[in-house]
């Protein structure tokens, strides 16, 4: 939870409520039982990529640190929601 | 005696007064009425204190170590949005009816209902979802203590700030709707301030 604050992730996310971007809740959905989630996830939140919002395409952040460790146990904290 | 004692106070109440002149008894009046709103309005200040709001361990321990962490609570500029700032409405008609409200947190106190980090945590969506349902009636009047739409200058802002802001304005949605959880941690529950608003103006 710490790392998502310092990266401002809660800006766009909730946990389990509407914002910009999608709730934690439904990512765990969308990824429950993909073997290629925890994967995919690590990139989302590693490399800055693009997203759309509104139709308008908008930067996507990373996280601020470059600890394995603790970006692992963020998107297991994710998906686990 | 106690009722003889009564009848004499009333019975000297309703006498005219006889030995002051009115300007004296209005003056008296006029000055006695100054130190009661003084007063009054003191007491009603002191409990608008951050260290009136963190004197209990409730709030101490849990939300007040949360906003420390916040920009509401240290920043570059140096100006400290204190808890009554964002929980206490500045005009005086609001600010009293949120005292009176609030009134019902004494006896939450009390009570105990939340005098373990385990009972607050339980009770954390119930208190946040309190707090939003309330400001999503009264249009964030809070936030507006210190934030004017109208004073904010746009292009300061980052593009990806004027979009939203255009776009909750064009949708008529009031601050915390958007801006919920930046203070304190963001509770697990059903509903935040937009569904709530939804389901206030549905009569839910």
């Amino acid at each position: 939870m710490a790392l998502l604050e310092d990266s401002k992730c809660f800006k766009c996310h909730s946990v389990d409520k509407k914002k910009d971007g999608p709730a934690y809740k439904e990512v765990a959905a969308k990824y429950k039982g993909k073997p290629e989630a925890e994967a995919k996830l690590t990139k989302h939140v590693t490399q800055p990529s693009k997203v759309k919002i509104d139709g308008v395409e908008e930067d996507h952040g990373a996280v601020k640190i470059r600890s394995e460790a603790r970006i692992k146990n963020l998107v297991q904290w994710i998906l686990s929601r | 005696m106690k009722i003889a004692w009564l009848a004499r106070l009333w019975a000297t109440l309703r006498t005219p007064c006889v030995k002051y002149s009115l300007l004296t008894v209005g003056s008296g009046f006029f000055v006695a009425g100054i130190i009661f709103w003084g007063g009054f309005n003191t007491a009603m200040e002191a409990t608008n204190t951050l260290e009136f709001c963190t004197g209990c361990h409730e709030m101490r321990d849990t939300v007040y170590q949360e906003y420390k962490k916040t920009i509401h609570y240290s920043n570059r500029t140096g100006v400290r949005a204190i808890c009554s700032d964002c929980h206490v409405p500045k005009d005086w008609v609001h600010k009293m009816t949120r005292k009176i409200q609030a009134s019902g947190e004494v006896w939450g106190k009390i009570t105990g209902v939340i005098d373990t980090p385990e009972k607050f945590e339980a009770k954390r969506y119930e208190l946040a979802s309190r707090a939003w349902a309330r400001m999503v009636t009264t249009d964030s009047i809070e936030c507006r203590n210190c934030h004017h739409i109208d004073s904010m200058a746009l292009d300061k802002q980052t593009e990806k700030a004027q979009r939203r802001h255009a776009k909750g304005k064009a949708e008529g949605k009031t601050c915390i709707e958007c801006h919920f959880g930046i203070a304190h941690k963001e509770p697990v529950g059903a509903d935040g301030p937009s569904e709530l608003k939804a389901k206030l103006a549905a009569g839910k």
